[in-house]
């Protein structure tokens, strides 16, 4: 049999047709292996994958006056962190580190926006968030509004706050540390988990959006 | 010559007497260093105030009590994140063990001053008095600056 094949003419076909198969399959089996390795979590801490949250949509205010929701997240990059004005030591410290990745992140992702939502509305007025955000970087986006509003987002990225009004006038208020991460598709892709670092946040940052990108270009 | 015996005299007795004060000045018990108020947003009615407190003496030193001129209050608080919450705890004294250094500083223990005379700017100057509950006062003279990332390590930035 062998010899009778092996003087075949149709040999080196069946050799060439066997060599484009082999190869045809490898070349499957390493494609489904990156894009399995894309469906599973690539290992950055702190990565929603392969389920990320989609945002629906939300109603606040901006630090401008105006309505700040779901449109306003399409197509961007946004980092979200909660806060108070009223905050005097981890709230600055977060945003000035965030001012600080923000200015090296800022060349190459103009689609980038940091937003700092109060869970304080009834304290951080307006104006107090504009002077607030601003102070930090000019761009910084300042979500206020009422706490129908803002529980619009925070019950979404699922964060907890909590004011502890019976103290006195000057409650202190209980709220999340972290940095969520959203994507251009509105899908909370990740949480910065603090104490915050600015070249921590950028490497992270750069990871986050290399993997989704990569994703993205797959599917 | 009996006269100037008793200028001598008086002079040494003069001295042991100065020499006892400063032994006596509890004053230098306590050594407070690095003291800065960090500046805020303008809109913004809460400041904090970070230092070094040192005790150089052999026995526990209580802070009961810290003041400012230029403020309304000032509070002893520690910042603390616990499973990603942030939440500030108001501390009624801060005790500083014998011959050991607390440090306030951002992320930790810090000054909560409410309500400023007047906005402040990065080089303002600002009184703040440290009071302890065995009745030692220190003033000291905090100045305004800008918050340098990343607490002490900001010159992981410079490379």
């Amino acid at each position: 049999m062998i010899r009778e094949l092996s003087n075949s003419k149709f040999l080196i076909p069946a050799m060439v047709v066997l060599a484009i198969l082999a190869a045809g399959t490898g070349f499957y089996v390493s494609l489904k292996q990156s894009q399995n390795q894309l469906q599973q979590n690539p290992g950055i801490e702190g990565l929603f994958w392969p389920k990320p949250k989609q945002i629906q949509n939300f109603n606040t205010i901006d630090q401008t006056g105006n309505p700040f929701g779901l449109n306003q997240i399409n197509e961007k990059w946004s980092f979200i962190f909660f806060g108070y004005t009223h905050c005097p030591d981890i709230c600055p410290v977060t945003m000035s580190v965030m001012a600080d990745a923000y200015k090296q992140l800022a060349t190459d992702n103009n689609d980038l926006q940091i937003i700092f939502v109060t869970v304080d509305p009834e304290r951080d007025t307006t104006e107090k968030l504009s002077g607030y955000v601003s102070y930090f970087n000019e761009k910084f986006i300042g979500l206020g509004g009422d706490t129908e509003m803002i529980n619009s987002l925070t019950k979404q990225i699922g964060v907890a706050y909590y004011l502890n009004k019976e103290e006195n006038d000057n409650y202190l208020v209980d709220h999340s540390a972290s940095i969520f991460v959203i994507d251009p598709k509105a899908r909370m892709v990740a949480k910065i988990s603090p104490p915050h670092q600015s070249g921590q946040i950028v490497q992270k940052f750069t990871k986050i959006k290399d993997f989704i990108n990569a994703h993205n270009t797959q599917n | 010559m009996h006269t100037i015996h008793k200028i001598k005299l008086s002079f040494f007795l003069l001295l042991i007497f100065f020499y006892g004060l400063v032994l006596a000045d509890e004053s230098q018990d306590i050594n407070i260093s690095n003291v800065w108020i960090s500046e805020a947003p303008p809109t913004v009615s809460i400041l904090a105030a970070y230092a070094n407190i040192q005790n150089k003496s052999t026995e526990t030193k209580t802070l009961s009590s810290v003041t400012s001129p230029l403020f309304s209050r000032v509070e002893i608080h520690l910042s603390k994140i616990t499973d990603g919450m942030a939440t500030m705890e108001k501390q009624t004294s801060l005790t500083i063990p014998a011959e050991k250094s607390v440090e306030l500083s951002p992320g930790n223990y810090h000054l909560m001053l409410f309500n400023p005379e007047t906005p402040l700017r990065v080089g303002d100057k600002a009184t703040i008095v440290f009071t302890f509950s065995d009745g030692l006062s220190k003033s000291v003279q905090a100045t305004v600056e800008k918050r340098k990332n990343d607490g002490h390590d900001h010159h992981h930035h410079n490379h």
